[in-house]
């Protein structure tokens, strides 16, 4: 009995390791991808987080979106025309548009998905794109529901053309519905779906270049296979993706070596690894990463050389070296390099060292300005409560030790927490520094120059003047000058730059080791999703 | 067949008793102990691996009250731009033994580098190396080393107290006081502990007083089993029912004739809880919810190191040897005062 | 017999209970609410908790909450999934664990009962000492430092496994973390059998036995084998649960999508529903695997059923 048992059970062993071994072809053409998360949701609408972004660029397409040469080009839409005031876009859409399952995709499906973007019980928490980034006529009534949703500023008076009515110009208006979050969305096979939308592959309908074939909620593993009704079919060759959620990073990293995965990321310590590796290309980011300081309840902070001192105390070309790596760039100012460009066609925050006086690394007048500060307030220490969302550790631990190593009488108490302890905290002020980080949306300094009006998401700072001139920037006047609206941007950074009303700490890219035979693989300008049209594999 | 030799019959003189000196006191189980004691200390060192176990734990011990002090460096100073160097230990650097240089397994290809060469300090030494901030390794890990114990030995004396007189109460008393008791410990082992201490680390801050209460929830249970099965053992004994006629308060019973007797049994068991509890810390700190961010305990040396260890793998090494190292010392003076104690 | 099985399943009851009131009043006292407060207006959040129940007093809501966790509907995630059902979440997550921790135990157990019987057996000097290191080790050694090591030999050095799980092959991407984890059972598991088979060994009953010259072959199978297994099964259902929990490192090193993995993340995020959802699972599951554990007992050993529990 026992012998048949052993028997029984070593055969079970060698069919199982056999199973195992000798992918399919198919397999082979397929492109293996590492995702650093799971998305938290499919649904276009509700994304709003890196992830989402990254898995929506697979199977959702937009009006508008960025080719191999991440220039804008029309994608589901034709052509469009802008009105005299600059406020009515009139788009033309492609004929014969098809969803996944081969229904027709009309202009109404796109009113819809604007539609679920404004409407409060959908509850998107990109709802900003369209009341702050863009103010699309009624906007701001339909998110707080004080008008029901179909009078939105959008329409579509037939089946291939789709109008939409802003309240401001909004210049970059192209770029911006690019986003996921923009996508058509289909009113029939939503409402057959009902609760279950977007919670699985069967309940989500495709217009981008894959369709999902294999998707759970926080699924670790999603499989997309060729879209036929693609409007750009012709241009996508790799037949299958598979996205794979790597939990932990160095595993991840082995993995890639042992052949599984084509495409990796790349971050921290790890990069070290893959220092000098031709197969190691670097995308960079439209994004910031800096210290809110809370200027409303933290007396220390309401005083400018104070909160300067803090800033100049801070060494960022040593971490950003050491502790941050490749694909890490230090930044002193408010917009990052490399994302948008001056009327004279240079970089609009190429120069590092613009704002050296008020944020540069000099421990000596960092000192003076800390003292002078004291003096003012009254006090001979300070301990500042330093609040981050838990995992970078390592960072937090360093800035703590750079900025109480030159400030003599700082104490900075670290604060490991959650995002949604973060978030009551932002809203309730709950912290004295806060380490936020903001990835632009679109490619325009107003992305990040947002982020200071007083009903921008840095509750700490408050300016009226400031104020003032950002909505000269969004003004229509204004909004048909581009050199005079470059001219104003540039004022309200110094501005800001001159308040410390932030510490700029870095800008992070994106580093990818991507297998060699795998090419074409694009990210958008600003870092949320990627290309594909001009994804290639070679199979050996 | 042997013969059965008939017995003689005795009468007893006078000058056979003795009158007895004041100094000896009445016999007892603690003195019957006494002479126990000293066998089964005998029988324990008389174990090669219990030996083994003993010299680990103690050498342990002692570096994790002088290991901090003993590298030269300080285990919180950072430096960032003496991090992530390899071992480099003085003596065998120049035989060309951990010298500083690593092969770092890069995916181009490996790569020998020497940091300390490359930054010219060939004369300072960094006996585990450095970490991400530039802190001495072998500090960090006594250090850490240092924090695991106290946690664990905390948490172990409380269990201890708590579940010893829980028990002996419980047994002692008997009667609806056991049921009850023993109810309550049936109700709260089944519980599995990792549920409770996620939970419990949730709701407190994260720090060492929250481990040690997070460490207490369960672990007394097996000590009070331990000190009730005795109680019931001994509670029916004829000495025990005779020191009670005598008028011995229940205190007296109880530390004089129960306790030594489960001593055997109690220390096997500390020494189990010990690694029980430095590896539920190094776990809760794996997960995110042990030590606070900046502290270290074994736990965060481990979960630390283990993010790199395919880049450098001396931050994994030092901490995941000396944890193991303190497992297999507990395990083997269990099992030693196991044996001795049979 | 019946009696016994009564009094133990009316305990098992009365601990799930206690452990219900114990989750929902940590529910109760968790920092956060289930609703996107920021985002919504006072009027909106008190709808939502009129379609919840969340404004009835607190007894009604935890009869509300019993029923709900036993008809299956564990609530909803708040931060890792907004919305999402937690049933769902765990259907095809808990096979998946549930699977490579069944297997793990059972290599484990067999490994450990061989290594032990063999020991106990054979005296040989370099398989006692063999025996000596391997169980030292595996109770030692945290499974992940294992799981570590054969990722770099087999998975990295030598592609033999895959080092991530991927649906595609399950088998051969389960195999490194299942080896991994039965490390420890198999430790465990061969130290019982080792002293469980000594013990027996110097039983009255063999000796009479073998001095009534039954073979050796039937004395093993016979007598020692079937007496030592009850306390290894005993020692199996403790170790089961461990497994399930120890399983959470293992289950993100290998990025395997099952309920340890989402726990994990669920800590990290401070979802507490999850957190909570998934601590009522665990210890049902052990309180339900104790409960058949005791039956067992009871139902191989005569000694438990005619004298009460053997304490």
């Amino acid at each position: 009995m026992k012998k048949k048992l052993c028997i029984f059970l070593t055969l079970l062993l060698l069919l199982g390791l056999l199973s195992g071994c000798g992918a399919s072809e198919d397999l082979k053409e397929e492109v293996n991808i590492a995702l650093s998360g799971s998305p938290v949701t499919i649904d276009p609408q509700l994304m709003s987080d890196t992830n989402a972004g990254f898995v929506g660029s697979f199977f959702t397409s937009c009006l508008y979106g960025y080719d191999v040469n991440k220039e804008l080009v029309p994608v589901l839409a034709e052509s469009y025309e802008l009105s005299e005031d600059c406020l009515t876009y009139t788009f033309h859409l492609k004929k014969d548009l098809k969803w996944s399952d081969g229904r027709d995709l009309t202009a109404a499906d796109c009113v819809f998905g604007f539609q679920r973007l404004a409407d409060p019980d959908v509850g998107s928490n990109s709802m900003y794109l369209i009341t702050d980034s863009c103010k699309i006529k009624n906007a701001d009534d339909v998110t707080m529901g004080k008008i029901p949703v179909n009078q939105l500023g959008v329409s579509a008076p037939d089946a291939l053309t789709f109008v939409v009515e802003l309240e401001k110009p909004c210049p970059y208006f192209c770029a911006l519905i690019t986003m996921a979050d923009f996508a058509p969305c289909n009113v029939d096979f939503y409402h057959s779906a009902g609760e279950a939308y977007a919670t699985s592959e069967d309940t989500i309908l495709s217009c981008g270049p894959y369709i999902m074939d294999r998707y759970e909620p926080l699924a670790m593993q999603i499989h997309f296979t060729k879209n036929p009704y693609y409007v750009n079919a012709d241009a996508i060759t790799v037949p299958g993706i598979n996205l794979q959620v790597v939990a932990n990073a160095q595993q991840g990293l082995m993995s890639y070596e042992a052949g599984s995965l084509d495409l990796t990321t790349v971050s921290g310590e790890l990069t070290d690894l893959a220092e000098g590796d031709p197969e190691l290309t670097e995308f960079p980011n439209a994004s910031l990463f800096y210290l809110e300081m809370n200027q409303r309840s933290c007396p220390a902070l309401q005083n400018r050389n104070i909160r300067m001192a803090l800033s100049k105390s801070i060494d960022r070309d040593d971490f950003v070296t050491h502790v941050l790596k490749t694909g890490n760039t230090s930044v002193a100012r408010v917009n990052p390099p490399g994302f948008y460009t001056d009327t004279d066609g240079s970089d609009f925050a190429g120069n590092a060292d613009q704002y050296k006086e008020q944020a540069g690394y000099d421990p000596a007048k960092a000192k003076e300005l800390w003292e002078q500060g004291l003096q003012e307030i009254g006090a001979s220490s300070v301990t500042l409560n330093f609040m981050f969302a838990s995992g970078n550790n390592t960072l937090m631990e360093a800035l703590k030790d750079q900025m109480e190593k030159n400030l003599p009488g700082l104490t900075v108490e670290l604060r490991a927490s959650t995002s949604k302890e973060i978030m009551t905290a932002r809203a309730k002020g709950g912290y004295d520094l806060l380490f936020s980080g903001w990835v632009a949306d679109y490619a325009d300094p107003t992305a990040f120059l947002a982020l200071f009006i007083s009903t921008g998401s840095a509750i700490g700072y408050n300016n009226p003047e400031y104020d003032a001139l950002y909505e000269q920037i969004q003004s229509p006047e204004v909004s048909k000058d581009a050199a005079g609206r470059n001219e104003l941007m540039h004022k309200a950074e110094d501005m800001l730059m001159d308040d410390a009303a932030l510490i700029p700490l870095f800008s992070k890219g994106q580093t990818y080791l991507i297998r060699k035979g795998v090419t074409g693989f694009q990210v958008n300008p600003t870092g949320i999703g990627c290309i594909l049209t001009g994804l290639r594999k070679e199979v050996k | 067949m042997a013969e059965v030799t008939a017995t003689k019959e005795y009468t007893p003189q006078p000058e056979d008793f003795v009158l007895a000196p004041a100094e000896m006191k009445s016999s007892t189980a603690a003195e019957a102990v006494g002479g126990v004691k000293h066998e089964t200390l005998k029988r324990f060192f008389a174990q090669k691996s219990a030996v083994a176990g003993v010299v680990i734990l103690g050498l342990l011990i002692l570096l994790a009250i002088v290991g901090p002090y003993i590298s030269g460096h300080s285990y919180d100073a950072q430096d960032l731009s003496r991090a992530n160097m390899a071992p480099r230990v003085p003596g065998l650097a120049s035989m060309g033994i951990l010298d500083g240089s690593e092969s770092v397994p890069k995916t181009s290809g490996t790569v020998t580098q020497n940091k300390y060469e490359e930054l010219g300090i060939t004369d300072t030494y960094y006996l585990f190396g450095t970490d991400t901030l530039g802190r001495d390794m072998f500090a960090r890990c006594f250090m850490g080393l240092r924090i695991s114990l106290v946690i664990a030995l905390i948490a172990t004396a409380i269990n201890l107290i708590i579940g010893m007189n829980y028990g002996i109460i419980s047994g002692y008393f008997g009667g609806m006081t056991d049921i009850l008791m023993q109810r309550t410990i049936d109700v709260i082992g089944s519980i599995p502990t990792l549920v409770v201490v996620t939970l419990l680390m949730l709701v407190l801050e994260p720090g060492m007083g929250s481990i040690i209460i997070a460490l207490m929830l369960s672990g007394w249970i097996q000590m009070s089993l331990i000190s009730r099965a005795e109680v019931l053992k001994v509670k029916e004994l004829e000495y025990v029912q005779a020191a009670r006629t005598m008028g011995a308060g229940h205190f007296h019973i109880i530390f004089r004739e129960i306790v030594p007797n489960i001593v055997g049994k109690l220390v096997t068991q500390i020494m189990l809880s010990i690694p029980a509890a430095v590896f539920l810390e190094a776990f809760l700190s794996f997960v995110g919810i042990g030590m606070p961010a900046g502290t270290c305990s074994l736990g965060t040396l481990l979960s630390d190191g283990f993010q790199n260890a395919l880049l450098h793998p001396y931050k994994l090494l030092p901490a995941a040897i000396i944890m193991i190292l303190l497992m297999v010392g507990c395990h083997l003076v269990a099992e030693g005062v196991k044996k001795a104690t049979e | 017999m019946a009696r016994y099985i009564g009094k133990r399943l009316l305990i098992s009851v009365i601990t799930l209970f206690v452990i219900l009131l114990v989750l929902f009043l940590l529910l109760q006292f968790m920092p956060g609410s289930p609703f996107n407060d920021q985002k919504l207006s006072p009027e909106q959040v008190a709808q939502l908790k009129e379609k919840y129940g969340l404004d009835k007093p607190v007894i009604v809501q935890f009869f509300q909450y019993v029923g709900n966790m036993f008809r299956g509907d564990l609530g909803v995630s708040y931060a890792l999934s907004p919305n999402t059902p937690i049933t769902d979440l765990l259907v095809d997550r808990f096979p998946i664990t549930m699977k490579i921790g069944f297997f793990s135990m059972i290599l484990g157990t067999l490994a450990g009962l061989l290594l032990g019987f063999l020991t106990a057996f054979f005296k040989n000097k370099i398989l006692g000492f063999f025996y000596h290191v391997l169980t030292l080790l595996g109770i030692a050694v945290p499974s992940y430092l294992f799981a570590m090591c054969f990722s770099y030999f087999l998975g990295y050095k030598g592609a033999v496994f895959p080092l991530l799980y991927d649906f595609r092959s399950p088998v051969s991407s389960s195999v490194m973390p299942v080896v991994a984890m039965s490390l420890g059972v198999m430790a465990v598991i061969a130290r019982f059998a080792k002293a469980e088979a000594s013990d027996v060994m110097k039983s009255d009953y063999v000796l009479l036995a073998k001095c009534q010259g039954l073979p050796n072959r039937t004395i093993i199978l016979k007598y020692i084998l079937k007496n030592s297994l009850m306390p290894v099964i005993t020692v199996m259902a403790g170790l089961l649960v461990g497994l399930l929990t120890g399983s959470l490192v293992i289950e993100q090193m290998f990025s395997i999508p099952g309920v340890g993995g989402l726990l994990t993340n669920a800590i990290s995020a401070n979802d507490y529903s999850v957190v909570i959802a998934l601590s009522f699972v665990y210890s049902a599951l052990y309180i339900v695997v104790m409960l058949i554990l005791d039956i067992l007992y009871c139902v191989i050993d005569p000694r438990v059923r005619l004298g009460g529990k053997a304490e």
